[in-house]
């Protein structure tokens, strides 16, 4: 008697314990890595809940946002892959990408995609997804975003253009800016006249001409209508941007300090002593810019639009991962769901943003920038399908519209879609990375003669193994090339 | 005396094995057990098949520091950098320890606190100060000091020949205060029974340095110069990196090996690539000051460091 | 006695020693007086010793999130302490028994402490062992433990003092006195090791204080836990983000952001209370340690 009483609690117990545990742990928890420009926002709790909510019913899945700042992402990252940390969706740029890629420490995604995925291939289209395949093989997902880029833009201040009677209907090349420049130059001597819009970064970034194909060395020139892979620094297009930047640095446009500037464009036109700096040219544009330097801006573009390929965002699954299934089916969420994609983005509606009546949307009163408990609307773009989001009042409200038409102008790279792997050539990339960081940016910002110092680079560049970078990068696009023809 | 000699061996030096057990272990969790790790350097790493499990590389991943005709520019770089500090540091702290440990107390004290300050900034932080006095726009000694004497301004971010003398300055401006606390201390710890007797001989400041206070700082001196030694292949990234502001053209002489990994691997971000690096360092900094050792050695077994 | 001579060497070491205070001051002065300036005159005319316009943005932007930054000053002291008396206490036992002689082994132990100076695992494998087998991510153990605890450099600077100004005869009299090795390296041998403890001690601090590497691997949840150095990063970052950044800045007022001065004021703010710690450790650093006085 007393045996079966013992039994019988035994299992009552058992069931008790099984019982709460299925409350508690009964729904798997997806743990999602993705990358904020800025800080980690204060109520990151409160929009997991609200996500998980909606999660644990369409999926069967809750998730823990595991946000971390740019800066110290990739470090991050490469971390929790070396480890078996749990991580089940992990949003990569090209760094994270190609590092994640090169320690295999990410999983095909080609079955998964197929199964639970029917949203985002339909969202995305076959064409746009080929940018997250290796050789074949689907490794990551690209978010939906502006893939066009307008470069060669200027934006200047509308107040000295003005001032001085300048008109930029017409202009259409470097020569047109450069004239608009001297005149500058001329009555404002104590202004800086143009500069690159990033620290760290040359104004090439944004006149580019030619498909880089993820990192400069081999690329196609043209806007990517050959496919063959020459050396960028031997092409015409590259040396001519050069020669404008030496004429522009030779004649006092440039700051004397541009190659070990500390300030960005905006920020220096904001101090007042800044005419103009490049940019690339999207829908929106002006907002942005004028929010950032404070003043009137006009922007004129003097190179192509443009779609090369790379650089996109990715959402990946690692290895790590304890839930495939249900991590490919967050991630079809993303791509299809607008109630996640504004919590990923704006947060809870009422508390972390309102809505206006024409649909776009705001902080709440009383809330601002600094005291707001959740917002992302910096990494919008990044955080799956991007259309899907709600509009922040400082854009046009139909800016989702206008950036869907703005992706199909312009030029498309023939290799567009083409993703280059390079773990076959890492001595190589080291070693001539480390050679072009030496002239990058005085010879990019003009301050190094193209004529005597080129030469010297290109040298040292195939020295390093220039050469078998180039040949890599074609036999992979060749193959690729054949798969599409197929 | 007969008491201790009785004593076992083990029961006499026991309480100084507890003593160091501690520390010993610490170090065996902290240190020892993540050397394993260093295998990555020969292994083509694989998050997949895990540490062990990667495929062998053999030295393929050291060949990137050899690669381009740097190599031999930042091997000399970080070997020359690491000797001027080495000499112009010591000589510097050494003195004034010596000077500090001379002058009147409350001024020792105020000295001291004001020197160590420049070692609590960081190296971002230094590097916007020495822009402001040498950006070729703004920088004082562009602007007060060179236009003063009338003479043209020099872009000193693209002018290489500089930078060796600029960036020992920096370095001692950032390091001798705290360096010299080190040598204080033991300056301070002296018997100053010597002193007094060769004062009472008659003995002024000067004697009293060249044969009191040196001889007994030579041990001191040689266990600083060995640690330092022992990190003759590793450089202050923040000084080479930040500090030059990251300018290629004056790479010539800023171009260091951690400088010159960092750049190469910033992009690929290569697990096996980045601790073969760290392992061609230390192996050297470890020939190095094993040699050292074994010379001081010979010289003066007292003196030497293990 | 020798007066003159006396006289001038003092006068000597007096103008050495101000010279390099100047030296070191100055570009301090720098610092803290950008910290005080008009961000738009600290862009347009680069960094001045007598500003075009002051002003306390800065420092007010720093201390708008006051509370914040109390907190991580309170971590950051709450570590810096814990830290400091756990390392100390195990650096100085360790330092103490290699330097011992006639110690089995010495030899030994001394170049197994000195090996770590000069090889580690590097930081994948150390992450690992930590997060993997010790799971202190996003713990305090995090901030006290990996990589600072017990630093080999330190442990060989004090055994090269314990080698030197510890005669043996004065811990062997000790000894003979009945005192058992505990007492006489707790009675004896740290009083009369005071200036090196304290130089180590300030070392350690200096560690502890500076470190934001170990918070920026291992705390990645738990913000609560960020030392003042971490939250400082933070800020420089999210600075960069919210004057470089369109919808987030429409409702604040951006041309009060003060991106450049407060990199200066965090500077500031980062070094302060180790400038007003350190004289109090300078205490231990009264000279005059007779050894003939401890032998009598």
């Amino acid at each position: 008697m007393k045996k079966k009483v013992l039994a019988m609690l035994t299992i009552g117990a058992m069931a008790m314990s099984m019982a709460m545990g299925t409350s508690a742990e009964d729904v798997d928890k997806l743990v999602v890595a993705l990358r904020i420009t800025g800080t980690t926002p204060a109520e990151v709790d409160k929009v997991q809940e609200k996500i998980s909510e909606i999660t644990r019913e369409k999926i069967g899945a809750e998730v823990e946002l595991l946000i971390i700042p740019s800066g110290s992402y990739k470090q991050q990252m490469t971390l929790m892959l070396s480890g078996d940390e749990k991580l089940d969706v992990m949003g990569c740029n090209s760094g994270v990408y190609t590092t994640a890629l090169a320690s295999e420490a990410l999983k095909p995604l080609d079955d998964l995609l197929a199964e639970y995925g029917t949203g985002i291939i339909e969202a995305a289209g076959d064409e746009w997804l080929q940018q997250g395949q290796v050789a074949g093989i689907q490794y990551g997902i690209p978010v939906i975003a502006d893939s066009a880029c307008g470069y060669g833009t200027f934006g200047m201040r509308t107040d000295i253009l003005e001032k001085y009677d300048i008109d930029v209907s017409n202009v259409s090349s470097y020569d047109d800016m450069t004239e608009i420049f001297q005149i500058v130059h001329e009555n404002e001597p104590d202004m800086t006249v143009v500069a690159p819009a990033t620290v760290g970064y040359s104004p090439m970034q944004y006149c580019i001409e030619w498909d880089k194909l993820g990192d400069y060395f081999g690329v196609l020139e043209d806007h990517g209508q050959t496919t063959t892979v020459t050396n960028l620094f031997e092409s015409e297009g590259y040396r001519n941007y050069l020669d404008v930047m030496h004429n522009w640095y030779e004649s006092g446009f440039f700051s004397k300090d541009v190659t070990t500037a500390t300030e960005a464009g905006s920020s220096l036109m904001k101090a007042g002593n800044l005419f103009c700096y490049f940019n690339a040219n999207k829908p929106g544009i002006e907002t942005q810019e004028e929010n950032a330097s404070g003043v009137d801006m006009t922007f004129v573009q003097v190179l192509e639009t443009f779609t090369q390929t790379g650089n996109n965002w990715q959402w990946t699954i690692p290895e790590n991962c304890e839930y495939p299934e249900k991590a490919m089916q967050f991630i079809n969420l993303l791509y299809t769901d607008p109630e996640i994609v504004d919590l990923m983005c704006y947060g809870i509606e009422g508390e972390h943003y309102v809505v206006n009546d024409d649909g776009t949307i705001r902080y709440p009163d009383g809330v601002d920038a600094t005291t707001v408990g959740y917002n992302m609307s910096a990494n919008v773009w990044a955080v799956g399908n991007e259309f899907l989001a709600k509009v922040w009042e400082t854009n046009d409200p139909d800016v989702w519209e206008q950036t869907k038409e703005w992706n199909q102008t312009g030029i498309v790279s023939k290799a567009y879609g083409f993703f280059y792997d390079n773990i076959d050539v890492t001595t190589e990339m080291a070693a001539v990375q480390s050679v072009y960081d030496e002239y990058r940016m005085s010879l990019e910002c003009g301050a190094l003669d193209p004529e005597t110092t080129l030469p010297e680079m290109n040298e040292k560049l195939y020295a390093a193994g220039l050469q078998t970078i180039i040949d890599e990068k074609q036999e992979q696009l060749d193959a690729w090339l054949a798969a599409q023809g197929e | 005396m007969t008491k201790g000699k009785k004593k076992s061996k083990v029961r006499r030096y026991l309480p100084f094995y507890l003593m160091a057990l501690p520390g010993l272990a610490y170090l065996f969790i902290n240190n020892y057990l993540p050397m394993g790790g260093l295998i990555i350097a020969f292994k083509n790493y694989s998050a997949r098949k895990g540490i062990w499990g990667s495929s062998w590389a053999g030295l393929k991943n050291f060949k990137f520091l050899f690669a381009t005709s740097d190599a031999w520019t930042i091997t000399r770089n970080t070997l020359g950098y690491n000797i001027a500090f080495i000499i112009c540091g010591t000589v510097l702290s050494v003195c004034i320890a010596i000077l500090l440990s001379e002058v009147q107390a409350r001024a020792a004290k105020l000295y001291q606190s004001v020197i160590l300050l420049p070692h609590l900034i960081s190296w971002v932080i230094i590097s916007y100060l020495v822009f402001a006095f040498l950006s070729a726009e703004s920088g004082f000694i562009n602007n007060a000091i060179l236009k003063a004497l009338g003479k043209e301004g020099i872009s000193w971010y693209s002018e290489a020949k500089y930078w060796p003398v600029i960036i020992v300055i920096v370095y001692l401006w950032q390091s001798t205060g705290y360096t010299s606390i080190t040598y204080y201390a033991s300056v301070v710890g002296f018997d100053r029974g010597y002193y007094e007797a060769a004062e009472l001989e008659g003995a002024g400041p000067w004697q009293k340095i060249r044969y009191i206070t040196l001889p007994l700082l030579r041990p001191t001196i040689i266990t600083m110069v060995m640690l330092s030694i022992g990190r003759i292949f590793y450089s202050d990234f923040g000084l080479f990196y930040q500090v030059p502001m990251n300018s290629g053209s004056i790479y010539s002489t800023t171009n260091v090996i951690d400088t010159y990994v960092y750049r190469g691997l910033l992009q690929q971000g290569n697990i096996g690539m980045s601790a073969a690096a760290g392992l061609y360092q230390s192996v050297v900094g470890f020939i190095i000051v094993m040699l050292a050792n074994a010379v001081t050695r010979k010289i003066d077994k007292d003196s030497a460091f293990i | 006695m020798n007066s003159k001579r006396t006289k001038g060497f003092l006068a000597f070491a007096n103008i050495f020693l101000s010279l390099d205070v100047i030296c070191c001051i100055i570009p301090l002065i720098l610092l803290v007086v950008s910290s005080f300036t008009d961000n738009t005159a600290l862009i347009r005319n680069g960094y001045q010793f007598f500003p075009e316009k002051f002003s306390l943005d800065a420092y007010k932007y720093l201390f708008k999130s006051g509370g914040v930054i109390m907190r991580a000053y309170g971590m950051s002291f709450v570590v810096t302490g814990l830290g400091l008396a756990v390392s100390l206490t195990v650096t100085t036992m360790l330092a103490y028994a290699i330097s011992r002689p006639g110690i089995p082994g010495k030899r030994f132990l001394t170049f197994y402490v000195f090996f770590t100076m000069l090889f580690n695992g590097g930081l994948v494998p150390t992450y690992m062992m930590y997060t993997g087998t010790f799971h202190i991510k996003n713990t305090i153990w995090a901030l006290l433990i990996p990589n600072l605890l017990v630093r080999a450099y330190y442990i060989m600077l004090m055994r090269s003092y314990f080698q030197t100004s510890l005669p043996e005869e004065i811990l062997e009299a000790a000894s003979i006195d009945g005192a058992s090795e505990f007492q006489t390296f707790y009675k004896v041998s740290i009083p009369m090791s005071k200036p090196i403890i304290a130089t180590v001690a300030l070392f350690t601090m200096i560690l502890y204080w500076n470190d934001w590497q170990n918070g920026l691997y291992y705390i990645t949840t738990k913000t609560e836990l960020f030392t003042i150095q971490n939250l400082l990063n933070r800020m420089i970052q999210e600075i960069q983000y919210l004057s470089s950044n369109v919808t987030v800045g429409q409702s604040t007022d951006l041309s009060t952001l003060p991106s450049t001065s407060v990199r200066m004021a965090i500077a500031v703010i980062g070094i302060l209370p180790i400038a007003i710690i350190y004289p109090f450790i300078q205490n231990n650093f009264a000279k005059g340690i007779t050894l003939g006085a401890v032998k009598g």
